[in-house]
């Protein structure tokens, strides 16, 4: 049930950093499209260039050179206003270091991208309670992120991703701050929401995770050397074929 | 020791690592040191420190006054002066002295001094020996003893080209040729400066040239004419109150004795310091306020520099100490940190402090006499030092303090869980800022209010045209123009051959100058009216003019007509009034053809017949309202008294020469030097108050940008302190107005905050001011909210440029940050 266009589309995407006359060439020609609804992650060693991947699909960087066409919108070229316009409506960030603001409570951690889209206070109400009872997380509205333990955060830093109902959530390593039992809520927290229809694309070092996904991308000195379907992808065939085995068993 | 040096040098290089840091909080700390004691040196020099008398704090000023009449401070008489003299046992001596203006000649041209006739003791009484030569001797105020002088320095050095043999030579005053006895040093001033309001105008005393013995035949000796003031020493162990009860006792006695003259007469005793400073002292306490405003103001500004800094250093605190440091090591470094702070903010603020007051000194408005010798007051420097010193080490520890009691694990899990915060820390840097928000505001508003009230007073219309007139104040001397008819002719030839001048549009004469400081005021009988005693009667300023007085003055005529050449000595009596005199003497009737005469109804004046009715003229200042004036012909009343007024069509300056010219013609002994323009005394007459206004304005400006650094110093530090924060606003969708919007907001709330209980300190605080004002309430709304507008406007400029900062965070960091 692909749509016809993808929803992200990368082709040639370059990045090359200037520092004191070191050019680092963290992306080296990206090709690459994600499908409305799929679960991608973004695999491979430390440096080479996943962060720098993610940053670029959410336009919190722009690429040296390539194009990228997010819902059918050409978003290289645009202008700081019009990039944070597009960065709110259309994604949703997951942080490794959760990212929530200090001074703000929970209930208004969530809301905070909902204010710079301004909508009505009832609105934003529906949509922050709406969240927080998504991650399980609408009892402690009013605390103070110090007040949460650091998985409690990280639903938080979810339910704030997805309060805007973006059209992709983009997870940079969402585990790494976290312990075992505490990542894999977060893992399963993310495979709901993907259930629910989400487009989600996770970094992450951690392969076990990384099979959750439908598709996994693996980077390599900024280039991609590898994809492969993610046990997710065969989990659905194998039960697409159990249910086309039934079926035909069942008619046959 | 080795380690001391150390601390300098690592201090040094904490210092040149923030060269913006320390350049901020360097300019605060000189700012508030340097102009503070610049200004403050002078206004001491000023105000603080007039009376270099022998023991001050024994000398009285003793007044007559009468509650009656709601006179406070009147001079007294002569015999009532010999009275209270020789009856209290309270003083070691009294004297009295009255001012007078006196032709001087035998110097090096004739000219116009301003002498002061001193009872014989009375120098003696002061305690200050003269520089050269001898003070008065006993018997020397006797009418028959040889007429003697007394040089003031400046005299001396002015006009006898500081010959040291004038003492013993002779001199001539007014004609008379006098001995010069002393001379007296060059900060010797008598009488020291006060004002007083005497029977309801302002009298300023006279800075006196020289001084001559006050003979009983100088002066007038009847008990109701009161032209003496008085000064007594009190003697050892008699307390002021003491002195009082006692002059009480005497006044009562004279009230008895002599019902026609001292029915309603009290006495006074005011100490001499608190006579000095009485109008002066609510002025004094409003700068000392804004002194203290300013330095404060500066003082929470390197606080918070400092605070700011601290938590910045935390990081760098915890390593030493995990490298070793005891916690001794540490304070000690800081505190030299805190001490080459200081040092710098004060070095630099002493050498602005002598560069401000070189300033002071050649821009100060050429009427306020600014000691030219005046230095740095040493005592004001050292102590607004010592507290600048004293901020920079206290604040300069606060790292160390905070350092004691981190928890580092607290720390670790905090920065672990990555979150933005922290502003338990800000709280204390806000309220300084919201602090010095509030104490600029008050200051603010202060000099406001002293701008627009000096504004209204210079628009004030004198009731006369004060432009293109030239005048010059004539004496003409008793012994020469003893003739009344001789001093009529003079009167009248001196005015045609002003007139006759060419560009001279008018000339006329009178004998009190508005604003000239000279003034007499008379009890007036009413034809008509039931005869009334001296203290009842209705009282009017007194001026002896020349028909075309009115017209050179701009004084407008509102009814009848003005003096002609004809109201002379062979016409009947005429007399011109003002609407407020016209008002007062015949409510609600026809003034015109109204008659009435100086003292009671069989006074040696003749009646005169009201024939015309002028406006009003401001006489002793713009503040105060018009007084009832009548005006009498010259021709009629010739007298030695005279200032010429002349109104020319162009610049009057250039009509000096010429008026020289034609008075010396006149009568070539006559001194001429003394020409006034009408335009320049008036704007000394404001000159205080500008002053006040200047200087509340300058330390006003100075708490405006001292707060404006404050405001931009701490939002400036909480940008960089957000950075994360605002990261993540970015990532999260934040456009950079979004951003710049919340800075600003986050600014103006500390400068609302602070506007707000500017506002409520300056309502409380300005009332203190209402004395000072003229014609503006001390909550004036406009000037409350204009200043309340201009403040929230400097306020968005200090937080603009860091918010610009805060819209160029690469929102990149919300990724990166671990
Ligand atoms: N702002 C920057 N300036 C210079 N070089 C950069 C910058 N950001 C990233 N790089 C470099 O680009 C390369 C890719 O970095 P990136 O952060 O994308 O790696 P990563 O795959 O996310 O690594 P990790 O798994 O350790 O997070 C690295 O070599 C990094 O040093
Ligand atoms: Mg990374």
């Amino acid at each position: 049930m692909s749509s016809p266009r993808p929803l992200i589309h990368l082709s040639g995407v370059k990045k090359v950093f200037y520092t004191d006359e070191v050019e680092t060439h963290a992306l080296s020609g990206i090709h690459l499209d994600i499908n409305k609804g799929e679960y991608v992650s973004i695999a491979g060693p430390s440096g080479c260039g996943k962060s720098t991947l993610l940053s670029i699909l959410g336009l919190l960087d722009t690429p040296s050179d390539g194009e990228y066409v997010l819902n059918e919108t050409a978003v290289e070229n645009l202008s700081l206003s019009d990039r944070a316009r597009i960065r709110n409506r259309e994604v949703g960030f997951i942080f490794q270091s959760f990212n929530l603001i200090g001074d703000l409570t929970v209930y208004e951690n969530v809301e905070l991208p909902l204010t710079y889209r301004g909508l009505s206070s009832s609105d934003r109400k529906r949509r922050v309670t709406d969240a927080l009872e998504r991650v399980g997380m609408a009892h402690r509205a009013g605390h103070f992120p110090s007040q949460l333990s650091g998985g409690q955060q990280q639903r938080v830093a979810v339910a704030r991703a997805v309060s805007g109902q973006p059209s992709i959530l983009l997870a940079d390593e969402p585990t790494g701050n976290l312990d075992s039992s505490n990542g894999e809520a977060v893992i399963e927290l993310l495979r709901e929401l993907h259930r629910g229809g989400a487009t989600i694309c996770m970094v992450t070092h951690d392969p076990r995770y990384a099979q959750q996904a439908d598709r996994i991308v693996h980077l390599f000195d900024g280039l991609i050397v590898e994809e492969e379907a993610g046990s997710n992808r065969r989990e659905i065939k194998e039960a697409k074929r159990e249910v086309k085995e039934t079926n035909a068993g069942g008619v046959g | 020791m080795r380690s001391f040096w150390q601390d300098i040098r690592y201090g040094l290089k904490v210092m040149r690592k923030n060269p913006g840091f320390i350049a901020i909080a360097v300019f605060a700390l000189a700012l508030g040191v340097g102009a503070n004691t610049a200004i403050f040196s002078v206004v001491n020099a000023i105000l603080l420190h007039p009376i270099n008398y022998g023991n001050p704090d024994q000398l009285m000023m003793v007044w007559e006054k009468s509650a009656k009449r709601g006179f406070g401070q009147i001079p007294t008489s002569l015999p009532n002066f010999v009275d209270l003299r020789t009856d209290n046992k309270s003083l070691e001596d009294l004297g009295a002295f009255a001012d007078s203006n006196f032709n001087l000649t035998g110097g090096d041209q004739p000219e116009r001094v301003i002498g002061v006739r001193v009872t014989a003791s009375l120098l003696s009484l002061v305690g200050i020996k003269p520089l050269r030569g001898r003070l008065f001797l006993s018997g020397e105020d006797q009418p028959q003893a040889t007429r003697v002088l007394i040089l003031s320095h400046h005299l001396w050095q002015r006009s006898f080209g500081a010959n040291p043999n004038i003492v013993g030579q002779n001199v001539a005053l007014n004609g008379d040729s006098y001995t010069v006895v002393g001379i007296m040093p060059s900060d010797f001033k008598f009488p020291p400066s006060f004002s007083a309001t005497v029977a309801s105008s302002q009298y300023a005393m006279p800075n006196a040239d020289l001084w001559v013995p006050l003979t009983t035949d100088a002066v007038p000796t009847a008990r109701d004419i009161r032209t003496l003031f008085m000064i007594g020493r009190l003697k050892p162990g008699v307390t002021p109150a003491a002195a009082q009860s006692e002059m009480n006792v005497i006044a009562s006695r004279l009230q008895k004795e002599y019902p026609a003259t001292d029915a309603d007469m009290q006495v006074d005793v005011i100490p001499l310091r608190q006579q000095i400073t009485g109008d002066i002292h609510l002025a004094l306490i409003v700068l000392f306020g804004a002194v203290g405003c300013v330095l404060l103001i500066a003082c929470a500004n390197v606080a918070n520099l400092l605070l700011a800094k601290a938590s910045g250093r935390q990081k760098e605190v915890a390593i030493r100490t995990a490298l070793g440091a005891t916690r001794r090591r540490i304070i000690r470094q800081l505190l030299t940190e805190g001490m080459l702070l200081g040092l710098a903010g004060g070095v630099l603020g002493s050498l602005l402090a002598i560069v401000v007051l070189r300033q002071l000194v050649i821009f100060s408005p050429a009427n306020v006499s600014i000691p030219d010798n005046i230095g740095i007051d040493w005592q004001v420097l050292a102590f607004t030092l010592l507290l600048s010193l004293f901020t920079s080490f206290i604040f300069g520890l606060a790292p160390a303090l905070q350092a004691s009691k981190l928890d580092l694990n607290e720390t670790l899990k905090e920065g672990g869980r990555g979150n933005s915060g922290g502003s338990k820390q800000n709280r204390l840097r806000s309220l300084l800022v919201i602090t010095e928000v509030a104490l600029a505001l008050v200051l603010l508003i202060a000099s406001g209010l002293m701008i627009k009230s000096f504004l209204r007073l210079q628009n004030v219309n004198p009731g006369f045209n004060p432009e293109n007139l030239i005048t010059l104040e004539i004496q003409l001397p008793q012994n020469k123009y003893s003739d009344k008819n001789r001093q009529a002719v003079f009167q009248q030839q001196l005015v045609q051959r002003i007139a006759q001048v060419p560009g001279v549009q008018s000339a006329g004469t009178v004998d009190n100058l508005p604003f000239s400081g000279n003034e007499s005021n008379v009890g007036l009988t009413i034809e008509g009216q039931p005869p009334l005693n001296a203290a009842e009667r209705p009282r009017a300023f007194l001026r002896n003019v020349s028909p075309n007085y009115f017209e050179s003055m701009g004084i407008p005529l509102r009814k009848g007509r003005t003096f002609a050449d004809t109201d002379n000595g062979n016409a009947p009596g005429a007399a011109i009034v003002n609407e407020t005199a016209a008002r007062r003497l015949w409510p609600n009737e026809e003034p015109l053809g109204k008659r009435f005469k100086r003292g009671k109804a069989d006074s040696q004046y003749p009646w005169v017949t009201v024939v015309g009715v002028v406006g009003a003229v401001s006489h002793t200042s713009l503040e105060v309202a018009s007084q009832p004036e009548v005006y009498l012909p010259f021709q009629q009343n010739p007298e030695l008294n005279l200032t010429l007024v002349a109104r020319t069509r162009s610049d009057p300056k250039a009509f000096a020469g010429a008026v020289r010219r034609e008075v010396s013609a006149l009568d070539k002994d006559l001194p001429v030097s003394n020409i006034k323009f009408m335009d320049e005394i008036i704007g000394k007459s404001v000159a205080q108050p500008r002053v006040y206004a200047l200087l509340l304005g300058i330390f006003a400006g100075l708490a405006l940008i001292l707060a404006s650094i404050g405001i931009y110093g701490v939002m400036s530090y909480s940008v960089t302190q957000r950075t994360h924060e605002i990261g993540i606003r970015m990532a999260l969708g934040a456009r950079p107005r979004d951003v710049l919007k919340l800075i600003i907001k986050q600014g103006m709330v500390l400068g609302i905050a602070g506007i707000i209980i500017g506002l409520i300190v300056s309502f409380a605080l300005t009332r203190v001011l209402a004395s000072q004002l003229y014609g503006v309430s001390s909550t004036d709304p406009g000037t409350f909210a204009a200043i309340s507008l201009l403040l929230m406007f400097v306020a968005v400029i200090a937080c603009y440029i860091p918010a610009l900062r805060a819209t160029k965070v690469d929102p990149m960091i919300a990724v990166r940050y671990e």
